[in-house]
């Protein structure tokens, strides 16, 4: 991962620079501690050549004091102090030898100076031998020639360039000094602060990278809890099985590395894990090795529904190959459809029987039409010769015939008719049964107008006053449709002939059920309710054909249309006031 | 009132009875020819089979066509006599018992002139044959002959 090396070498990086840092302030640390050494030693140098300069000068002048006082006083005791001087004076000379060596010029004055010193020594010792030997007088006019002072004078000159010289050395060292510790100072201040930034950063940035693999790791752990919790909360069955080969590659077995929960549910096998298939199911299909075999080797992920005939069961089973080619690893997710399956086969024969009632049925419907084709068309024409020549016969032999012949004659031609039109009225009642029925929105209104209009036309002569509602629509086939209103209507009509205000209405009542209620009213006859009970059977009637006509099909038709929009049809009535027809759609 | 013959096409001899008394009683003078099957029908109209020799003119100005007839169905009759420029112009009324509105459809599909339902009802069945006389043979203008 590139963000780690980056960081580590961001670590190692800034831990060097930090480690670098140090050692070079340490070598600066160093160098300073030498240089101010070295400073100080300089220094201490100086302050030493002046000090001995001082001391050979207080030398000088003790041996010159106790010299006078010899001098003066003869007394060898006054001696005391230049001996003791003389022997002091040798040890600074040797002391102030080594220390003008770094100096060549420092050197020669130092070197002049011991030199006027010696000379002065010696002037002394001049005038000591001198007084001991030749007096007090003879060494008075050597002291008098000044030869002492002048050269006591160039000592104290010399000594005085030399210190003044050494004093502006120490003055500049001690400059050198101060700079030097300043600036020690500072890089050491730099240096830290500078070291301890890189370490703090350094720091950072590996509690950053923590931070990180905390949160990675976290990411990691909450990850895998999801995965086990879907692992296990699924379904269907998953697993991780690895394939056994034989010594020809081909695969013979494979065990369960891992089963989640649902596995057992869906297989019936419980701690499957370790274990092969052909320890649990000795007679599992090769097919299922095969396929798993061939997706171990191919890597191609497969799809497909089979069966287990040793767990009597059937599988819906997607699986695919993972981890590394070689591993042979393969990922199952399957579940049971074994219900499905079945459920599938009795579907399956279930259609196929219904096919085969929908073929028997169509071939009785095809029947049907055939029968009421050839009924229509055959029964019909004997009908129309009976009446046909029963008429020629009335007509032709008129003469012949007496009125009963006649009145026979007569009824003859009546029952035709009635015949004829209950043939008409058993076509309209099988077709209705037949018929596909088309759902259109049909206009009730326009319907009953118009079959209004054929019945006005067909009696002139009555008077009937229609009140049809307006915008009256309904869903259904506009055929059938129009046959319930015919046969309502024209009920309606036959039953109120005998009344001479009749009225009849069409209209809507409130709906019932989501299912919108119709009524056919009408001020006529009426019916007694209690023999209403067969009034919508076929042939059942309720009045005598000598009253009025009718085949008694009209109504079983009505109510079979009806049902066959899934719909009611019901009729009140009172004897006398009239009859009330209701339906709905 | 044209002069030209009418051919009835009709299987049914007690129909055929009852058409010419009422083509009588409404005096209808022209000449009927009768043919009882379909093949008969169309023998004599393009002088074929039985009719063969027979002039083909002068050809009928009307034919009553029944539907349901033995050898050659009403219908194919009329496809057939639609198809032959001879017979196509000439006015055919099917007079038939069928109300089977698939019959209807294919009648005048195949160009029949009109579709008429024979009543049970002699009466009404008179009353019938005479309008279809009076317009057909009176009112109607039959298209133009070829001679």
């Amino acid at each position: 991962m590139p963000n780690e090396t980056f960081t580590g070498r961001k670590v190692v990086g800034g831990f060097a620079l930090g480690l670098a840092i140090l050692a070079v302030m340490g070598w600066v640390s160093y160098q300073t501690t030498l240089r101010l050494v070295e400073l100080g030693s300089e220094r201490n140098r100086a302050h030493l050549i002046v000090e001995h300069l001082q001391e050979l000068f207080s030398e000088l002048q003790d041996a010159e004091t106790g010299e006078r006082g010899f001098v003066i006083t003869g007394d060898e005791r006054y001696l005391e102090p230049y001996l003791f001087a003389l022997k002091g004076i040798e040890q600074t000379f040797q002391d102030l030898r080594g220390l003008g060596a770094h100096d060549p010029a420092l050197q020669r004055r130092l070197d002049s100076l011991t030199a006027l010193a010696k000379e002065k020594l010696d002037e002394l010792r001049q005038l000591v031998d001198v007084r001991r030997s030749k007096g007090f007088q003879a060494a008075l006019l050597l002291v008098q020639t000044g030869q002492g002072k002048r050269t006591m004078d160039a000592i104290r000159a010399a000594m005085d360039e030399v210190k003044s010289e050494q004093n502006a050395v120490v003055a500049r060292r001690n400059m050198e000094v101060q700079a030097t510790e300043s600036r020690t100072i500072a890089v050491i201040l730099f240096g830290s602060l500078l070291s301890v930034a890189v370490v703090a950063l350094a720091t950072l940035l590996i509690n950053r990278d923590l931070a990180n693999r905390k949160r990675a790791e976290q990411f990691l752990r909450q990850s895998e809890e999801k995965f086990r919790t879907l692992f296990n909360s699924i379904d269907e069955g998953f697993c991780i099985i690895e394939l056994l080969f034989d010594a020809n590659s081909k695969a013979v077995d494979y065990r369960f590395l891992e089963t989640n929960t649902s596995f057992e549910k869906q297989t019936g096998i419980a701690h499957a894990q370790g274990k092969t298939m052909r320890e649990i199911a000795p007679q599992h299909e090769e097919h299922w090795f095969e396929m798993y075999g061939k997706i171990a080797l191919t890597g191609e992920a497969v799809r497909f529904e089979n069966e287990a005939a040793q767990l009597h069961r059937w599988y819906d089973v997607y699986a695919f190959r993972i981890g590394e080619p070689k591993q042979g690893k393969v990922a199952i997710l399957f579940s049971d459809i074994t219900l499905r399956k079945r459920t599938e086969e009795e579907m399956q024969t279930l259609n196929r029987d219904l096919q085969k009632q929908t073929v028997e049925l169509a071939a009785v419907n095809r029947e049907l039409e055939a029968f009421s084709y050839s009924v229509s068309h055959d029964l019909r024409a004997p009908l129309r010769s009976i009446d046909g020549f029963s008429l020629a016969l009335l007509e032709d032999y008129s003469d012949v015939v007496d009125e009963a012949g006649k009145d026979f004659l007569q009824r003859v031609r009546s029952a035709t008719q009635r015949m004829s039109q209950l043939i008409d009225d058993l076509i309209d009642l099988s077709r209705v049964s037949r018929v596909q029925i088309c759902h259109d929105t049909v206009s009730l209104t326009a319907l009953a107008k118009s079959i209004a209009r054929e019945l006005q036309t067909s009696e002139t002569d009555r008077e009937v006053e229609f009140a049809i509602a307006e915008d009256l629509n309904a869903k259904g086939d506009e055929n059938l449709l129009r046959i319930v209103l015919e046969n309502l209507l024209r009920n309606a009509w036959k039953f109120s002939s005998k009344r001479s205000a009749a009225r009849i209405e069409l209209a809507a009542l409130g709906p019932e059920d989501g299912r919108q209620i119709y009524v056919v009213r009408d001020n006529g006859a009426g019916f007694d309710m209690e023999y209403a009970g067969n009034l919508f059977s076929p042939f059942q009637r309720l009045h005598s054909a000598a009253e009025f006509k009718g085949t008694g099909v009209g109504l079983a038709t009505v109510q079979r249309i009806i049902h066959r929009h899934g719909g009611r049809v019901w009729a009140e009535a009172q004897v006398g006031q009239g009859a009330s027809f209701f339906f709905t759609l | 009132m044209t002069d030209e013959s009418i051919l009835l096409v009709e299987d049914n001899p007690d129909d055929e009875l009852l058409t010419l008394r009422a083509m009588k009683q409404n005096k209808i003078a022209n000449v009927i020819v009768v043919a009882r099957d379909g093949a008969e029908a169309l023998d004599y109209l393009f002088g074929t089979g039985a009719y063969a020799g027979r002039e083909s003119s002068p050809l009928p100005g009307l034919i009553l066509l029944d539907l349901k007839l033995p050898k050659v169905d009403g219908l194919e009759v009329l496809r057939r006599l639609r198809d032959d420029k001879r017979t196509k112009l000439i006015p055919v009324v099917i007079l038939t018992s069928s109300k089977e509105e698939q019959d209807r459809l294919s009648g005048y599909q195949l160009g029949c002139n009109s579709y008429v339902r024979k009543p049970v009802d002699f009466t009404a069945f008179v009353e019938a044959t005479g309008h279809l006389g009076m317009y057909w043979l009176v009112i109607n203008e039959p298209p133009p002959r070829r001679v």
